[in-house]
């Protein structure tokens, strides 16, 4: 087993990365569209849905 | 018909004058539309589509849905065009005739020049995104580019080439991970970020040179004759020539040109010619992409990248697209053509009195087996599975193999449903193995096992015990069983009589 591999990271604006979509039920790319004390605002690419949360859930690769 | 196809352009044009292929001439965008088009003419068995204006390019700029999916009301249409065959050739017979030329390869030949060097764009001029690439399902991880293609690699150390097909994706802002890093020593139109499985056979190759430490060469080819492409979708085994297996199915050479830039050939009529390198042990965040099995692939995750070098395509380019999904796709219809004829092939080959082995589209192509067989003897259906299993289609497939008698027409799935019920009894008949290898693509396989493809198979053996009296197997009861001739004969003559139609 080697390290687990993080698929992205929201730090800026733009950033995408693999997290839990509450409206798909399931992990797809997430777009940060705004950080803002410390609450993302969050947009799926899949249902084009926005939601936010103070803690992205990532999906972790196990390797 | 134009068969034997020089290349796409005369296929596409069968697939016209049968009424398999309709030309969309209003404008449609790369970004979805194009992909859901596609994906619903596959869940309805329409024709296939040729996107003729496509939003943000240039007239003359076009893509290809479906080549070869499945069509209404025959299935396997656009399979038996390719091989010269009426789009209503039974299947059993399109199968025996893919066995017949499997045995007759044919080398290529090599030609000074071809059609795919009509426009050539070297070094930093090189653009992938010069193409309608689609962004093709919902939550894809960029632009898929290499979905209906052939990938060329060759072993470092043999004169093996391998034609594979395997997936590639062009970055895209907003769409794929790590974007800014991906990009940040190319533009998005010169890195192909790409799948290569390291029990695939590309991937194979890959581990050669990563291990010498040096780049891997490696050129992607769209179009050209049609079984440029689908001998590379074709479970072949290692070592055996994709372009000989093409030449043997079109019954006639594939003409070659060489690369540009890398000692690498591709058929010379291709539409568009990608060359390039892989770095070793360099790997960028590529995926997901809904896949073949009807569901989103495995996330994204650290994979291969091509540095793109040189691209070289005809004048009014097409790119050709499929969209995976939930059957019927594609690799579907592949696996269940060309996996049926390799499997059957392999299985008479080793002795089994098999009628065929067939691979139903609805087990997306590989994952379900049918074999319909003569039992000759007790004991008989599991030997036949290590068989089956033992080929390199069966080790990465054939998950659930059905074993039934050689009544049962195998493509006909009620009769195979009806098989299973009424002459499997479970705990007789159905043997589950365990710590088998598995692709890792397959949704059922627990996460934790895909890494090392850890999987599992099931025989349902759907025969009747070989050691059984006669008298215990109940007859059949349908029209053709249970009737002397000379009734059913009768009832046929009188049918429209009754009041019946045909």
């Amino acid at each position: 087993m080697s390290d687990d591999v993080f698929v992205g990271k929201l730090e800026k604006e733009g950033d995408v990365a693999y997290v839990w979509c509450p409206f798909c039920k399931a992990s797809c790319i997430t777009e940060l569209i705004e950080k803002r004390d410390g609450e993302y605002l969050l947009k799926c690419k899949m249902c084009e849905n926005e939601h936010k949360t103070s803690e992205p859930k990532y999906y972790i690769e196990v390797k | 018909m134009r068969y034997p196809h020089k290349d796409l352009r005369e296929f596409i044009e069968d697939l016209r004058d049968e009424g398999e292929l309709i030309d969309v001439n209003t404008e449609v965008d790369w970004r979805l539309e194009i992909g859901a088009i596609i994906r619903r003419l596959n869940e309805t068995g329409g024709p296939a589509p040729l996107f003729n204006k496509i939003k943000d390019y240039p007239e003359g700029y076009r893509v290809l849905g479906s080549p070869h999916g499945y069509a209404k009301p025959y299935m396997h249409a656009r399979m038996a065009l390719a091989l010269g065959l009426s789009k209503d050739t039974p299947f059993e017979k399109l199968l025996e005739t893919i066995i017949e030329r499997l045995g007759n390869r044919i080398k290529p030949v090599n030609v000074e020049s071809g059609e795919c060097k009509e426009n050539i764009m070297l070094g930093e001029e090189a653009d992938v995104t010069k193409f309608p690439v689609p962004i093709i399902h919902g939550g894809d991880g960029g632009r898929y580019i290499s979905t209906w293609a052939s990938v060329v690699t060759k072993d470092p150390d043999t004169d093996w080439v391998n034609w594979g097909m395997y997936r590639q994706a062009v970055p895209l802002k907003g769409y794929t991970i790590n974007y800014e890093e991906t990009t940040k020593d190319l533009p998005p139109g010169r890195i192909l970020l790409t799948l290569l499985v390291p029990t695939g056979q590309g991937g194979m190759h890959l581990a050669k040179y990563e291990e010498k430490g040096i780049p891997m060469p490696c050129v992607t080819f769209m179009g050209g004759p049609p079984f440029a492409v689908l001998s590379s979708a074709m479970p072949l085994p290692p070592g055996v020539s994709e372009v000989e297996v093409a030449g043997a199915m079109q019954e006639k050479p594939i003409e070659l040109v060489k690369c540009e830039t890398q000692d690498l050939e591709v058929p010379a009529t291709s539409e568009i010619v990608i060359e390039g390198e892989i770095p070793p042990k360099d790997r960028k965040i590529e995926g997901p992409f809904g896949e073949y099995t009807g569901y989103r692939g495995m996330p994204p995750g650290p994979r291969p990248w091509v540095k793109v070098n040189c691209v070289t395509h005809r004048d009014d380019p097409i790119l050709p697209v499929t969209c995976m999904g939930k059957p019927v796709d594609e690799w579907c219809m592949v696996g269940s053509t060309f996996g049926s004829a390799i499997m059957t092939h392999y299985l008479r080959q080793q002795g089994f009195p098999v009628r065929i082995a067939y691979y139903p589209p609805a087990g997306v192509g590989n994952h379900l087996t049918i074999v319909s067989t003569k039992v000759p003897f007790y004991g008989y259906t599991k030997v036949l599975a290590s068989a089956v299993w033992s080929h390199r289609f069966g080790m990465v497939g054939a998950d659930y193999l059905i074993i039934v008698d050689e009544d049962i027409d195998p493509t006909d799935l009620n009769e195979v449903m009806w098989a299973v019920s009424t002459r499997c009894y479970p705990s007789r008949g159905i043997h589950v193995e365990s710590g088998r290898f598995s692709y890792n693509l397959w949704p059922a396989m627990p996460p934790a096992d895909r890494p090392i493809g850890r999987g599992s198979k099931v025989l349902i053996d759907a025969t009747w015990p070989k050691d059984w009296p006669e008298e215990w197997i109940p007859p059949v009861m349908s029209f053709e069983k249970a009737y002397p001739e000379s009734i059913k004969k009768k009832v046929m003559e009188r049918w429209k009589e009754y009041g019946f139609e045909e």
